[in-house]
């Protein structure tokens, strides 16, 4: 289990008002335009793994042998979906500190929690240079117990490629939906603003929690290292001394850089530091969410 | 440019230490996995330049680190022309040690005038009048031993002038180096900051070649030497030997003298006088011919007349060279051998049979040079009527009996400070012997213990051996020298046995290996008795075949007689003499130098070390009984040092290097009629590998540390 009970009792008097309209008819404070459980049918869907059963047309599989789901012009869930980085360099961690997939996880576990307290639907996907494990958005009850099995599950190994996961994100996304990030985007182009942009502008909330280790920001090494990156990068010998001024610099244009984009593309960003504690930085992500809805 | 330790340079071989270091630390990176390695790979690429030269600069400093230490330690130094480089450090106050060579080859000079003394002096002055007020100064006389004419280093100049002007030279041997031992110790208690030493000598190879001369100059500050000799080629006639035994008619009394003559260096062939002294007196002259850098020998056949000790000096004239050698005195004592009666208990007709057949071989062994014993056998039936004015011991050999008359007269004889031997054998029956010899014997007489015969196939095993001996005993010093185990080996079949009650006085001098006494002596009045518990021939014991037989039986006749059994050792100035009057038993010993001073000496076990500090003859004179009297055969010669007489000169480039090999500032050796001068440069290298180890380290330092420093900094101004 990721998250203690001490922690979802601490996350639980927080409350996820997203922003825009939410058309569907559950109790959700927004107005969600995309179908969902309703009384009134709207249109058939192929059925796909994550539906619900009971919403499966047995008619129509009876005529034509597949399976459709019935889909109703109602208030729905608002769909958030939780794309998890798992690549290799997600796995560093210095002097006991906790891994930065393992702060991501933290992380992850209390929004979807947040999620489906109030009754939307949070789905996972694991990813690295590939799309990994899917988990669709659900407001099922086992929901957050199926996202920590699978968060808990992911080991950090591979490249990183945010573009293939927002792709795949971006071709499943139909109705207005709610994209959460967590990588550390050490990516050097700039395809994720890109398409996080794409997003956006499809109308679609999109957060970026950039996962930061204290050590990239401050290189504590002493004596000749041979540096080895977490994935697949060649070998690097160096004397930390000598790089660590300019490291520093280079680093902080490079968290200045994506942090500026995000916000340029109205995209929401927070940056967690691993040594961070992670409600800490949700309530902070949650806070800046309701300022912004405010202001619309 | 030279070196003074060049094995050392092998030490640059080091240099392979960093950069063996520098490629093994690439190899022993510690390995990190590490996130964002292209920020990393950026970095590099941005510092690398500079990182690049800070590595180089690193390994450079290491490098010349290793260069410059091996550098260091094997001395290089410049040499060149003494010019105003030394004014540098001649404005320092400084200590100055001036030590004046007062050997034998600086009596060296024309007409009997010591000139190169006369020019060392000179040169000891000038040096003094070129003082500055706050130099301080002191005079060394580098005789054997050192000699401090001034005490510490002061700066009361006119003081040691004086000591100079008064100071009769010896002439004897020298310790150069010894000398500078004693300036270095000046030095180092001086808190001046610059130390010279002044060294007046002529440079002789007998000086100049001493192994520890190196030893001794190195730290003796800022060595000067002032040329004394000019050039090389000094000539020299030299009394090499003065001999003497029997003249060859063989006449009472008459003796034949033999001095060697030699000719060294430039002295050409020529006929020369050799002049013989006794004393004052002339004895006589000989022409010789001597052939240049040869030898000759002048003889002169002379009578001389009593026993009395004298102190005969062969001369050679020369007008060139030098003094000290050009006469060689000879301690002579005619008629001084000991006298030995030897009674004969069991004479045989058979000569090896008889009693004293060994014995008296072994006493007359020798050339009949000084020392030598003269033995004179009687039957034991002519005791009566042989009297015993003249001899210094009587051996009563195998005496079954003694009359009251002889025992009476031998007891005189012995109270009076002579001396009586007992020994014993198939004639001896205890009892008797105990009533007849009484107090002549050391201890009474028990029994007579047989072992075995000669001729017993076990006697290897039944016999005993002499296994004990006092080895500090004068009669057994000897032995205690490598060797002397021998006397050992040889195997007692038979032996008288002594009462086993103590007697007041009586010593044991040896046993045999089952305990009993073999050798016993006793004072009896001012002279000795002693008694060999076995025969002096075969028939007990087979001692008289053995090596150890001869010194045995003379250094117990010469012990029991008083006499000196060491043969007279003729001294050279300046090197110590030990007397060994231990078979005098003195209890205080006086040396006569020719010049009329007396040195009362002190020493352990009879043995008394003393330095002649004149040539000519020394008398000795003990002390027995608070009465003191002349123990002539003690008395020695002391004669100029023979290494003196070799004048040749050690080589400028051989002086140059003993005071290279110093490894101390400038040296002042004149040669070839300037003063050349070395400067070292291992002070600045040592500098150089110093400020290279401190740049190391400069780099070394991290980046963090600097910038935390700085922030501090920048705080404070704040």
């Amino acid at each position: 289990m990721l998250l203690g009970s001490d922690s979802r009792d601490r996350l639980g008097s927080l409350r996820l008002r997203a922003r825009g309209v939410v058309e569907g008819a559950m109790g959700g404070q927004h107005r969600n335009p995309h179908r969902g459980a309703s009384v009134e049918f709207a249109e058939y869907k192929e059925y796909a793994p994550g539906d619900e059963i009971r919403h499966i047309d047995w008619r129509a599989w009876g005529r034509v042998d597949r399976y459709f789901v019935k889909q109703f012009e109602d208030e729905t869930n608002y769909r958030a979906y939780l794309l998890l980085d798992t690549s290799g360099s997600m796995g560093f961690s210095l002097e006991e500190r906790q891994t930065k997939l393992a702060a991501a996880s933290t992380l992850l576990a209390a929004i979807s929690w947040i999620l489906l307290a109030q009754g939307d639907a949070p789905g996972l996907l694991c990813f690295d240079e590939r799309p990994g494990n899917y988990l669709p958005p659900s407001s099922k009850r086992s929901q957050f117990e199926e996202i920590c099995r699978l968060a808990e599950g992911a080991t950090a190994t591979g490249r990183t490629s945010v573009e293939t996961a927002l792709s795949r994100i971006a071709e499943r996304v139909q109705a207005r939906s709610l994209v959460c990030l967590f990588s550390d985007f050490l990516e050097q182009g700039d395809d994720l603003l890109r398409l996080a942009k794409v997003l956006r502008r499809k109308g679609h909330e999109v957060a970026l929690f950039h996962l930061v280790d204290p050590a990239e920001l401050e290189l504590p090494f002493e004596g000749l290292t041979l540096f080895e990156g977490l994935e697949g990068e060649d070998e690097l010998l160096a004397e930390p001394d000598d790089l660590r001024e300019e490291y520093a610099r280079l680093f902080a244009a490079h968290l200045a850089r994506i942090e500026q984009g995000a916000r340029a593309s109205d995209l929401e960003y927070q940056r967690v530091s691993t040594d961070d504690d992670g409600i800490a930085a949700v309530r902070a992500f949650v806070a800046a969410r309701q300022r912004r809805k405010g202001g619309r | 440019m030279g070196f003074l330790q060049p094995l050392l340079l092998l030490g640059l071989l080091g240099v392979a230490v960093p950069i063996a270091v520098h490629l093994v630390n690439r190899k022993k990176a510690v390995r990190r996995a590490f996130p964002a390695i292209w920020l990393l790979a950026a970095s590099k690429r941005q510092t690398a330049p500079a990182s690049k030269l800070k590595q180089r600069l690193l390994l450079a400093a290491r490098i010349l680190t290793f260069l410059a230490l091996p550098l260091a330690f094997a001395q290089p130094f410049l040499s060149g022309e003494m010019g105003g480089a030394s004014s540098r450090v001649d404005r320092l106050p400084s200590s100055v040690v001036i030590v004046l060579d007062d050997s034998a080859s600086m009596s060296w000079g024309r007409d009997g005038s010591a000139e190169r003394f006369a020019a060392a002096v000179d040169a000891a002055s000038s040096s003094i009048s070129d003082l500055r007020s706050w130099d301080e100064v002191s005079l060394i006389v580098a005789s054997s031993p050192p000699q401090l004419l001034t005490g510490d280093l002061s700066s009361s100049h006119g003081t040691v002038r004086m000591a100079l002007e008064d100071y009769m030279p010896r002439f004897g041997g020298g310790d150069l180096a010894g000398a500078l031992e004693q300036a270095k110790a000046m030095h180092a208690s001086s808190k001046l900051p610059q130390h010279r030493t002044i060294v007046l000598t002529d440079r002789t190879q007998s000086q100049w070649a001493a192994p520890a001369l190196a030893e001794a100059l190195r730290g003796a500050g800022v060595v000067e030497l002032p040329e004394l000799v000019e050039g090389e080629g000094s000539g020299n006639l030299t009394v090499e030997s003065l001999t003497v035994q029997p003249a060859d008619d063989g006449a009472a009394g008459r003796y034949r003298f033999e001095a060697q003559v030699r000719s060294s260096g430039n002295t050409g062939a020529a006929e020369r006088e050799v002049r013989l002294f006794d004393g004052t007196t002339p004895l006589g002259v000989s022409k010789v011919a001597l052939p240049a850098s040869g030898r000759a020998t002048a003889v002169f056949q002379l009578k001389v007349e009593g026993n009395e000790l004298h102190d005969i000096r062969a001369e050679v004239s020369e007008q060139v060279g030098m003094t000290a050698d050009n006469s060689r005195h000879l301690a002579f004592q005619p008629g001084r051998a000991l006298r030995v009666l030897l009674v004969n208990g069991d004479a045989r007709s058979v000569t090896y049979a008889d009693e004293l057949f060994f014995l008296e071989h072994a006493l007359s062994a020798g050339d009949g040079a000084s020392g030598a014993l003269e033995a004179v056998s009687v039957g034991a039936e002519s005791l009566a009527g042989q009297p015993l004015d003249g001899f210094d011991l009587v051996v009563l050999a195998n005496l079954a009996r003694l009359s009251k008359d002889d025992h009476r007269r031998l007891l005189a004889f012995v109270q009076a400070g002579h001396g009586l031997l007992t020994t014993v054998g198939n004639n001896a029956v205890p009892e008797e012997l105990n009533a007849a010899f009484g107090t002549l014997l050391p201890r009474p007489v028990r029994s007579v213990k047989v072992l075995c015969e000669a001729a017993d196939p076990d006697a290897n095993l039944k016999a005993v051996r002499i296994s004990s001996i006092d080895r500090g005993h004068p009669v057994f010093r000897i032995f205690a020298a490598p060797g002397g185990q021998t006397i050992s080996s040889a195997l007692v079949f038979r032996y008288l046995t002594l009462e086993p009650a103590a007697t007041e006085g009586a010593k044991t001098l040896a046993s045999f290996s089952d305990g009993a006494p073999a050798l016993v002596e006793r004072s009896e009045g001012a002279g000795r008795v002693a008694m060999l518990a076995t025969t002096v021939d075969l028939e007990w014991n087979d001692l008289a075949i053995r090596t150890a037989y001869l010194p045995l039986m003379r250094r117990l006749a010469s012990y029991l007689a008083r006499q000196s059994s060491e043969r007279r050792v003729d001294a050279e100035v300046g090197a110590e003499q030990v007397i060994d009057a231990a078979a005098l038993t003195p209890e205080r010993l006086t040396v006569v130098a020719p010049s009329g001073g007396r040195s009362v000496l002190e020493g352990p076990e009879g043995r008394y070390a003393f330095r002649p500090a004149e040539a000519g003859l020394y008398r000795v004179l003990v002390s027995v009984a608070g009465t003191e009297t002349a123990a002539d055969s003690l008395s020695f010669a002391a004669n100029a040092p023979a290494a003196e007489s070799n004048l040749s000169m050690a080589t400028p480039d051989a002086v140059a290097a003993m005071v290279a090999r110093s490894g101390e500032g400038v040296a002042g050796a004149a040669a070839e009629g300037g003063s050349s001068s070395r400067r070292d440069l291992w002070p600045w290298l040592l500098f150089g590998a110093l400020l290279l180890v401190y740049a190391e380290s400069f780099l070394q330092v991290r980046r963090r540390v600097w910038k935390r420093l700085g922030d501090r900094l920048q705080a404070a101004r704040s």
